[in-house]
Order: C-alpha cells, then structure tokens, then sequence
C-alpha cells in the first residue's frame, strides 16, 4: 500500500549526502522525509568508544553495529576480505574477484562520515577533464570553476581547518563563493602540522621527481583548529579512523540533526530496496522499504512512500543495488538504467602503503591520523603514461601498514626481550616509524560493477550486493609509481624502506612481475556517473536521471572519474550545488 | 580473590617484566588500579597454582640485590617451562591491555593478530606500549590541541602518562 504524503522529497540515506540535501532542503522550506536503513543518532558516542577500546581489531567499523554478516544493516568489514573467495561468503559483500573491493562503509545514522579521515582536498582542474588533457579515463560534465563556489560554501558548511596560501598549487584557485572578484578564507585556520612533517619536510630538502618539484603540503582537514559550529577544537587523539571521541571532527549527524531541527522527518531501521515507476509519465512514483526493530528480528512491516521528487543517497554501492533491484518488465535494466551504466565504473583510491624507519625520531602515534602530504604527483606530463596519486603522511606510525605497536610488541616479547631493554628497544623503533599511503587515481572500467546478488540476500530478504573488480594496466602502473617515489623520498630521508608486500595476502596483485597489496581508502565511487550523453551516463550535470525527470542522486556514486582527492569535501560540494539546483528549477 | 600480598608481588614482578617502575604500573592514588584488574585477569585465566608458583618464586627474588632481581627472574620465570609463557602473557597484557588466548605454544607464536580479549575499556587507556612510544593511546589523548608540533616529553620523564 502507498501512503499518501505531504512531502516534497524523499531522500533515500542519512549520510553526508543526505543530510546536507535534507538541510539545505528544510532551509528553502520544503518538507523532507529521510529513510535510513540503520539505527538513529546514539545521544552520545560513549558507547560506540566502549565498543572500539574493547574490539581486538580497531578496523575502521570497529565501533559501530552491527557485529555479525546476518543482521538488517550489515555492512563489508575489512576482516572480512582476509577470506573474500569462501563460499558461501562469511561477508556482506559476494565478492567475484579478480580482486576483492577492499573498503569499506556503513550503514547507521551519518554514515561513513564517523570514519572518515576528514581530508578535505578538493579536486585539481585537470581532473575535470583528464581525458582531454592526458587521453586517460572521463571528464567531468563541468570544470573546476564551475564547481569551485560550491567548495567555498562545503567548506564552511562542514568546517575545514586550511591556509588557501597552502592550497593554491596544481592550477587551483580560490576565489569568494558569492563574488569572484573577492578573495576566500577558509572557516578556521590550518591544524597545526606534526613534528614528524616539519621533520620529513627538512629532510626531502629539495627533490624533483617525475618532473614535479616535491614538498610536503598541510592538509585541509574538517576537523576544528578554533571551535566551530558549537563543536570544541581537535585534541589530536589520533583516532579519526575509526572514531573521534570528542567530535572535534565533523561527521554528517551534525547535518542529520540540523535537518530535524528544522523539521525534517528521519525513519530510521527503514530500508529502501526497490523504486517503482509510473510507465505511462516515466516518473519515479514511490520508494519501497522494509522496516525492523531488532536487527536480528526480520522485518516487522514493509511499505511505500511517495512525493514529488526523489534524492538518492544510500551510497555508491546501496544506490545503484537498489536502482537494479528495481526492474520491471517494462525496465528490464531496473530505475534510471537506460545506459546500462547503473552499478558500473565502481572505483575507489587503491592505496599503496610504504613505510621506513626514519634516520631520527619522529614520534608518530601523535596528532590527527594525517596533517600533511606529498601532493606534488597528483599532477603533471606523467598522467599520459601512469595514474597519479597523493602522499598522504600518516601520523600513526606503521599502525595500518604492519598493526603496530601491536605486531612489534608481540615481536619483541616473543624473542626473550622484557624489562628496561624491551621498553627501550620499543621506543627506539616505534619514534622512528613512517609511512606514506598513496592514493592512486583509479580509472573507471564498465566491468567493474556491482549488482544485486541472485544467490545471497540480508537478513530482510534484499538481495546483498555482488562485486566484480579489478585494477586496469594504467592504475596498476600508478601503483607502483606511487611505490618508487616513495622509495626515493625515503633515499633522499636516509630513511631505510622496510615495505615488504606478503605474497600470501589475499589483496595480492602483480605488475610487471612484482608483487603488490591492495588497500582500499573507503572511498567508493562512480557507479551512477553524470554526464551529458545519455547513453554513458547514468545523471546529467544535475544529477538527474536522464530516465527519469523527478529523480535526483547525490554522493560519489555521480563521480565519472575521481582524482586523488579525498572524496567527501567533493560530495558534500555537489550535493550542495545540485540541491542549490533543485531549488531554483523544479521545486521553485 | 587475590590478597595484598599478591597484588604486592605481582606488581614487583611486573616492574621487573616491563621495565617500568612499580609506582608507574600502580600508582598510590588512582581511582582505577589496572594492576588490580590484570592480577584478576591472570588468576582467573591460568591455572591457581601456577600463579601462586610464579608469585613465591618472586618473592623469594624479591630478597636478593635489586641489581641481580631481573637475571634471577630470567632464570627462574622466564626460562621456566611452565612459567614462562605465563609472564610472557603478564608483559603483553600490561603493554597491549590484551589476555592472549594462546600463548604457550612455541610453534604458534603470539602475533598482533592473535586471539585474546582486551581487559577492560580502563586498561586499554592505560597500555604501556603507549608510553614506550612517548604518545597516548589511539583514541584517549589527555592532551590539548597543537601538542603535535613539538617533542614529546623524554622516555622516562616524571611528566608522562604512565
């Protein structure tokens, strides 16, 4: 049964995507339904930092519910991808291979924003149109002047600590969102950079690589340096990933919250699985859902929704199972996939881990997970041979690349040592710890895809997604790019390179005969792209379905290619402008 | 239940373990001793008198020369068949806050990745692995913003969270 409503959008996800529209929406008056598939906003995060000091594994979904693979919002889980091939699959995701896609998501109020990192580059202007430019991949519908007001004003809806002096390299520009003949200020002033970076960024002098002069950039981060928006400054707990105790980072329940404040409705434990279409207008007519109480309990109602318009923000892999959950005889593709693209050109930022015991102490394990990073090769000549990628300096020791302290503790106690020399010996390998992870810019592939699984479905009867994906010759290559610099950075350090990729992982892969281990960034994009043809793309430069005139999508899914930025600020930036959009257009 | 005097050598054992002082593992005034919560954990996990065998093995070292304590402890714990693997499991938990499910099989040698159960929320706050690191646990700074930016304070500096 429909129920009848009074909204004017419903809005599928109650992540950053979601919670901005649902924001900037109630802002201009309109009324708002959000459905989202997990658990509401907890009153305070006490109980998520229980869970994470207890968790043996502080994955980057540590914190969060649900625990098991069989509950209403489960979610991938990076433990899960050590055994990917096993059948039936011990994990939400039914990974096909060639490679497993090996990040990650969740599924509760706010979404992935509880652990994300809080970089908050934007993207480069020859990343709009790398094809144009270096014959590689897709461009963008638009270029960055286009989209730069939009990072002004999702800089300081979200509040990013950064300098534009910093910032100003690769082409990019700033200027006042509202009047370009002004200068932009970011909302609070850079986080102050790590001892370790003003060490490294002494010690790599002056190094040229790959015809790119190198240097060590603060990073622009949306976490507090002064406090901003009622939320108290950073206090370095070196713990964004998976969980920032104090909040002192934004995550997308401060719009979820906003949202409400202003009236907008959120059911939560409401999962959509399916649109329906009106065939004879081609409009989106309703959104289909399932609801539970007890995760572990079943559905206890189902139902459908409907107003005017529709945004869907579930996320780059929810959205598009959804969206091909939802055929028909008359759309045998599902909703909005005339292109046949739905679910296709999944990519993340597979990201290359180098580590080094520095020549002096850098005393990592100190300050928000990354300050700075080496974003000299994010851009130049080379994009025509390899993909590029960001240095991002992790302030966390080898804490992801080899679990420590946890493996050399371990380690250490295992071959005899105790007393004043373990303690020692700890110290004198731990202060010396770093590591690069590199964020390679993967192109899109129309086999990289996700669809909804006909063999394996979740706890609520929906099928769960099933993931087919691999890295094409030209992102592999940036790989090991990304591997070499790091290693010549190290040179130049007179740091000694201690990467030793283990051949018996299960994220294994070769390039030119070497072996190489793939780590995903959690950033997870391209599978409902925008652009003009609509025979390629699944949006227009609105994000609105070339198939249908009532139904919007916002998130990372619209990304036609990804650059080697952190993905969330360049959400939160087209979410803004599509809603902006929406406003003025259809909803006027 | 453990008495003081266990508590005592376990905490005197520890020291000698781990390389930091018995006032750094218990403090005279703290509102949650996790040497108290260790000292449960261990007598509830191994066996009642093998604890009480590596307990009076100390105090019987705690008599001698504090300068030959830790080769009397080597030679008589750590080298110990039975009690070695035990005090190995004491030095993980007090660095890592984690009981080690596995631990006395020599050909499956603990790992980061090995089974076990972190103590409590309160002993992950306090794990010495931290302070060896002259940092804090990931997740429980008690420090303020811009502290990053220098040094930290030395190794054994009176000042650290230890």
């Amino acid at each position: 049964m429909t129920e009848q409503t009074n909204y004017d959008v419903i809005i599928v996800g109650a992540g950053i995507a979601g919670g901005l529209a649902a924001y900037k929406l109630a802002q201009a008056g309109k009324r708002v339904l959000v459905l989202d598939g997990g658990p509401g906003i907890p009153p305070n995060r006490g109980e998520y930092m229980e869970k994470f000091y207890l968790e043996m594994a502080k994955t980057p979904e540590s914190p969060y519910p649900p625990d098991t693979g069989d509950e209403a919002n489960s979610r991938p889980r990076i433990m899960d991808l050590i055994s990917w091939k096993t059948r039936p699959p011990t994990g939400y995701l039914i990974q096909e291979g060639p490679l497993p896609f090996s990040s990650t998501y969740e599924r509760v109020a706010g979404g992935t924003t509880w652990h994300w990192l809080g970089t908050s580059l934007r993207l480069l202007p020859n990343d709009f149109h790398i094809q144009t430019a270096y014959g590689h991949g897709v461009d963008w519908p638009y270029g960055y002047d286009d989209l730069q007001p939009w990072y002004g004003r999702a800089e300081w809806e979200i509040g990013v600590a950064a300098e534009v002096s910093h910032q100003e390299y690769h082409g990019l520009t700033f200027w006042d969102p509202d009047d370009p003949a002004k200068p932009y200020s970011y909302p609070m002033p850079e986080i102050l950079q790590t001892y370790q970076d003003q060490v490294v960024a002494r010690l790599i002098g002056d190094l040229t690589l790959e015809g790119q002069q190198v240097s060590v950039s603060p990073t622009p981060q949306a976490r507090n340096s002064i406090p901003f928006d009622d939320r108290r400054v950073c206090a370095g707990n070196t713990n964004c990933i998976p969980i920032c105790p104090i909040q002192a980072k934004y995550d997308a329940t401060i719009h979820v919250g906003k949202a409400q404040n202003l009236g907008v409705e959120v059911w939560y434990k409401t999962v959509a699985y399916s649109l329906g279409v009106d065939n004879e207008t081609g409009l989106v007519s309703g959104v289909n859902y399932k609801q539970y109480e007890d995760p572990k309990g079943g559905v206890t109602n189902t139902g459908t929704v409907s107003a005017p318009f529709y945004i869907m923000a579930a996320h780059a892999i929810e959205t598009p199972k959804i969206l091909l959950n939802s055929r028909s005889n008359e759309l045998p593709n599902g909703v909005a996939n005339l292109s046949d693209q739905v679910g296709r050109n999944l990519m993340d930022h597979p990201t290359q881990l180098s580590w080094a015991l520095m020549p002096e102490p850098v005393y990592p394990y100190r300050g928000p997970l990354a300050t700075s990073g080496v974003e000299s090769l994010r851009d130049g000549d080379f994009r025509k041979e390899h993909a590029p990628f960001r240095m991002e300096m992790g302030n966390e020791g080898w804490n992801w690349a080899t679990n420590d302290p946890w493996g050399s503790v371990n380690q250490f106690i295992g071959e005899g040592q105790f007393g004043p020399a373990l303690k020692n010996n700890l110290n004198a390998l731990l202060v010396k710890q770093f590591r690069f992870g590199s964020l390679v810019e993967q192109m899109p592939l129309s086999t990289n895809r996700i669809v909804p699984s006909t063999q394996y479905a979740d706890a609520l009867g929906i099928p769960r997604p099933e993931i087919t994906y691999d890295l094409d010759p030209y992102t592999r290559a940036g790989y090991a790019a990304a591997r070499q610099n790091a290693n010549a950075i190290f040179a130049k350090m007179g740091a000694t390179d201690l990467t030793k990729p283990d051949p018996t992982s299960s994220r294994v892969f070769y390039y030119n005969d070497q072996p190489y281990i793939l780590n995903g960034a959690g950033h997870t994009m391209g599978t409902y792209r925008m652009g003009g043809d609509r025979k390629r793309f699944v949006l227009d430069a609105d994000q609105r379905s070339h198939d249908h005139p009532n139904l919007f999508m916002v998130g990372s899914g619209v990304f036609p290619s990804v650059g080697t930025s952190n993905p969330t600020l360049t959400i939160a930036a087209t979410t803004l402008k599509t809603v902006d959009n929406m406003i003025k257009t259809v909803l006027k | 239940m453990s008495s003081n005097q266990d508590l005592t050598d376990f905490v005197g054992l520890s020291a000698i373990l781990t390389g930091f002082g018995a006032d750094d593992l218990n403090p005279q005034f703290s509102p949650a001793p996790v040497a108290v919560e260790y000292l449960q954990t261990l007598q509830s996990k191994v066996d009642a008198a093998l604890v009480s065998r590596m307990l009076s093995t100390y105090q019987t070292i705690s008599g001698l020369p504090p300068a030959e304590q830790p080769a009397a402890v080597q030679s008589q714990i750590l080298a110990d068949p039975q009690l070695g693997p035990v005090a190995r499991n004491v030095i993980r938990m007090w660095y890592l806050s984690i009981w080690y499910t596995d631990y006395s099989d020599p050909n499956n040698p603990v790992t980061g990745f090995s089974d076990g159960t972190v103590v409590s929320s309160n002993a992950y706050t306090k794990g010495l692995a931290w302070d060896a690191a002259q940092a804090h646990p990931m997740g429980y700074s008690e420090m303020h913003y811009g502290y990053w930016a220098t040094e930290p304070p030395p190794l054994d500096s009176p000042d650290d969270n230890s």
